[in-house]
């Protein structure tokens, strides 16, 4: 989709505020430090700028996807998804900012904050786009009302189409993180390792975030609710080692 | 993914430019690049926009002629309808994906990309309009007729991405692959607004089907309709 390659130096800033038009446009070609100065030092304002554009942008897409329950699922979903990855981006702030050093970037925790940042926002502005497609699809899926074995099949419909969706802005926003990184580190090799390690933090909270704050658009079988019952009860991996083992019949 | 960097005609206009609706079908069809630059006299959207009505509307027509009872005139709106609300919803991510591909892009620009993608897929059909009416008159096999008439679309939307990556180049793109998705994209959501506004051949009383089904399934039941009665549904 997009080159692991960096793009070719940009020139200096030649727009101060991420007020300007423009702003959103240089953010998704990866023009980050254009867009938060060349030595990523960001101030409160420009970090700002980034935590819109994933509130708004994963709202979006919360909202759309919680439009096949209707109800307060869109409300409760477009609170939850941006939720999550702000939570993800601060819970593993202090854990980004030591290891990045520690693997060869040597960069500040207000550096890593605002690096994580961009990849979310870049993610979220995605995912914002897609929205209008997404609610597309989820309209013309047979609703909550109809027959158990056709509203099971537009679950599952759901469930695929929104992993297709997630995982393909995810990959968008590494992508351009790899390259922001790769202006930082002293080799793509360094820029590889923090990226993978970052990523792996991200994933083992931001699993366990995704799980807590189920549902999102919510089971067909299930009431609409904004957490289930007992939602720190069990974990993604369990569930997903259960689902393994129900699977090769060993449980 | 292509990275290379072709060479893209000057996005300026020229002088002596015409601004008519001709001179504006010409460029369309002959320079399209230059509609992303500077224009003298009326926003070209505007007219962009005005053949893509025309011309869905038309098309329409010889679609709906196939058919008997109200879809005759509800054809040509829910064409032209159903192709504006595709535009609508994959607008955007073509802005999210052009940018992606390396594209400094305007609002104006991103209104005249789709206008232009839009004028270029509906001109192609009005072309190609009287041998789906020779057709549309000369065969009862509701089967043949659709899938003529997708044929049709596909040729024309073909050659509307082609615009798409002229214009797109000229704004500075550099990439390939984003727009590929995002034509993957407007296909899927132009073949399930279809579905959503079907039935566009035969009769019905309602504009609109209640059941809502994704077009996968509903081509899978057309399909097995027309195997199991030989030719399809008759006029």
């Amino acid at each position: 989709m997009l080159p692991l390659t960096v793009p070719p130096s940009t020139s200096p800033p030649t727009f101060a505020s991420p007020r300007e038009a423009g702003a959103i446009s240089a953010l998704l070609r990866g023009e980050v430090a254009r867009l938060i100065g060349p030595t990523l030092q960001p101030d409160l304002r420009r970090i700002g700028f980034l935590l819109l554009c994933t509130l708004a942008g994963a709202g979006l897409y919360g909202s759309a996807i919680g439009s096949w329950r209707g109800e307060g699922q869109m409300a409760y979903a477009a609170v939850k998804i941006p939720s999550i990855l702000l939570l993800t981006a601060a819970g593993n702030a202090a854990a980004n900012a030591l290891m990045a050093p520690l693997l060869g970037v040597s960069i500040g925790f207000r550096q890593s904050m605002a690096a994580v940042l961009s990849g979310f926002a870049i993610t979220s502005l995605v995912l914002a786009a897609l929205s209008p497609v997404v609610w597309f699809q989820l309209w013309n899926l047979p609703s909550v009302d109809a027959g158990w074995t056709e509203r099971g099949h537009a679950f599952y419909t759901i469930q695929l189409t929104q992993v297709l969706v997630i995982g393909f802005a995810g990959a968008v926003g590494n992508i351009r993180l790899y390259q922001l990184l790769c202006r930082l580190a002293p080799s793509p090799t360094a820029a590889m390792r923090v990226l993978l390690a970052w990523l792996g933090g991200n994933f083992l909270l931001g699993t366990q975030l995704t799980w807590i704050f189920r549902p999102y658009f919510g089971s067909h079988a299930l009431p609409v609710e904004f957490l289930r019952d007992h939602p720190l009860q069990g974990n993604f991996f369990e569930t997903f080692a259960y689902g393994a083992l129900q699977t090769l019949g060993r449980h | 993914m292509n990275t290379s960097t072709p060479s893209t005609p000057p996005l300026t206009s020229s002088p002596d430019s015409n601004t008519g609706l001709s001179a504006l079908v010409s460029r369309l069809l002959r320079h399209p690049a230059t509609l992303m630059g500077e224009f003298p006299g009326t926003e070209p959207a505007i007219g962009l926009y005005l053949v893509t009505v025309v011309g869905a509307l038309a098309y329409g027509i010889v679609v709906g002629s196939f058919s008997t009872g109200s879809l005759v005139w509800r054809v040509p709106l829910k064409l032209l309808g159903g192709l504006v609300a595709s535009a609508a919803i994959c607008t955007p991510s073509l802005y999210v994906f052009s940018v992606l591909a390396g594209a400094t892009l305007h609002p104006r620009q991103l209104l005249r990309l789709v206008g232009g993608l839009l004028a270029v897929a509906t001109l192609l059909l009005l072309s190609v309009a009287p041998v789906a009416w020779v057709f549309s008159e000369s065969t009862t096999s509701a089967g043949f007729v659709g899938f003529l008439h997708w044929g049709f679309w596909l040729l024309a939307i073909a050659f509307g991405f082609r615009l798409l990556r002229t214009c797109s180049r000229a704004l500075g793109a550099t990439h390939l692959a984003p727009f590929i998705a995002w034509a993957i994209i407007f296909l899927l959501v132009v073949f399930q607004m279809a579905t959503a506004l079907r039935p566009w051949l035969g009769r019905s009383p309602t504009i609109v089907p209640g059941e809502k089904l994704f077009f996968l399934n509903h081509w899978g039941r057309v399909l097995d309709d027309s195997l199991s009665s030989g030719s399809g549904p008759r006029r």
